[in-house]
């Protein structure tokens, strides 16, 4: 999959191209449905989210205009309902409360054997705010730049920095402090 | 040294896109400059290698797949449906009205603006089904042409009833309406 070919391909979408509408599917409803489920942890809603992503770019394809790549306009949509469900839901207020007393001097080999339990991962990842978690799942699991992200989240691109960098210092704390209650 | 604490500082925050391999050769080269040099930069660089291979092992389920792609599809039928039934009204609502203004012009004074489909009880209506893609303005011409005034409709299938006008034959009216092909696709008496 490349990028070019997602924004080919939305191009062909404005002019109410249905087979291009069903390959642009094809390639981007896994990386949107993953992006949704890991943030949401519930497929029901996941794939409503996937639904309206594509419903929006049907509808609205011919709007856009390539300043970015299709793939990151695609990406905005989600995020922005996703930040609509959590603030729906009332969980963008949700703190990161992240025990002060451990220190950062936990050594990576320590953290890092934390780190392998998927499941403290997940658990710490889903204490961080929201916007924190957007940034570091992009990061790691799309493997995006912070100039994309940040056009995603509509942000500055120093912001998606200090974000990315906040979360994983918040992250690190976290299991390391699952890792010395274990 | 405030200069190097900066440099620093910005190649830390970079380490996270060094890992994912998103950085340009410049912003890569300063990164790694810092990491043959700095004890804390390159522990930060391992932990953060380590939490990209456990959030990219997440494992999400089941996509929506096929499934997905057919509720879309018919979700976008269901919208061209919609639209397509929203412009068939707005036109009906508009021939409606241009048929009303064409009974005001028309109507001796005293006799009543509006004529309602109970009023041709007794009478024989029209009933008749214009072509989608008929102009609006010409089947307001062809309906003041031949006195025919529209007092009901669309009904669900797209069917309109029309009072005959007094002054002519039904027949008459029936064939003219019939031979404009272009505008009326059926037309019909309803006793």
């Amino acid at each position: 999959m490349t990028v070019q070919t997602i924004d080919l391909l939305v191009r062909a979408v404005a002019g109410g191209d249905r087979a291009a509408f069903e390959r642009l599917y094809l390639l981007m409803e896994r990386p949107l449905f993953r992006f949704a489920r890991l943030k949401l942890n519930d497929p029901f809603r996941s794939a409503d989210i996937v639904h309206e992503v594509f419903l929006e770019v049907w509808r609205r394809a011919a709007e856009f205009q390539g300043k970015s790549s299709a793939r990151t306009w695609m990406f905005a949509i989600a995020y922005r309902k996703i930040v609509d469900t959590y603030r729906r839901e009332g969980r963008l207020s949700y703190q990161e409360e992240l025990p002060e007393q451990i220190d950062d001097s936990a050594d990576a080999t320590s953290v890092l054997v934390a780190a392998e339990q998927a499941e403290a991962v997940r658990e710490c990842l889903g204490r961080l705010r929201v916007e924190h978690r957007l940034a570091i799942e992009l990061t790691f699991y799309e493997d995006m730049g912070y100039r994309e992200i940040a056009e995603i989240a509509g942000v500055p691109e120093g912001t998606v920095k200090s974000r990315v960098f906040h979360a994983k210092q918040l992250l690190m704390r976290c299991l390391a402090a699952r890792l010395r209650i274990g | 040294m405030i200069e190097q604490v900066d440099t620093r500082l910005r190649a830390i925050e970079l380490l996270p896109f060094h890992v994912n391999g998103s950085l340009s050769a410049e912003e890569r080269a300063g990164v790694e400059n810092l990491l043959a040099t700095d004890e804390d930069a390159r522990r930060q660089h391992e932990q953060l290698v380590g939490l990209r291979r456990v959030i990219q092992a997440e494992e999400t389920g089941p996509t929506p797949g096929e499934f997905g792609l057919a509720r879309l599809k018919s979700a976008i039928d269901s919208e061209r449906r919609v639209r397509r039934w929203q412009g068939l009204v707005a036109a009906s609502v508009a021939g409606l009205a241009v048929a009303g203004a064409i009974a005001y012009a028309v109507l001796p004074g005293g006799e009543p603006v509006y004529v309602q489909a109970g009023a041709s009880a007794g009478h024989p209506l029209l009933v008749i089904a214009f072509r989608p893609d008929a102009p609006q303005g010409a089947v307001s011409e062809l309906l003041v042409d031949n006195d025919v005034v529209i007092v009901d409709g669309p009904s669900a299938l797209g069917l309109y009833h029309a009072a005959l006008p007094d002054a002519r034959p039904g027949g008459d009216v029936l064939q003219a309406l019939r031979s404009a092909s272009s505008l009326v696709e059926s037309v019909g008496i309803e006793e």
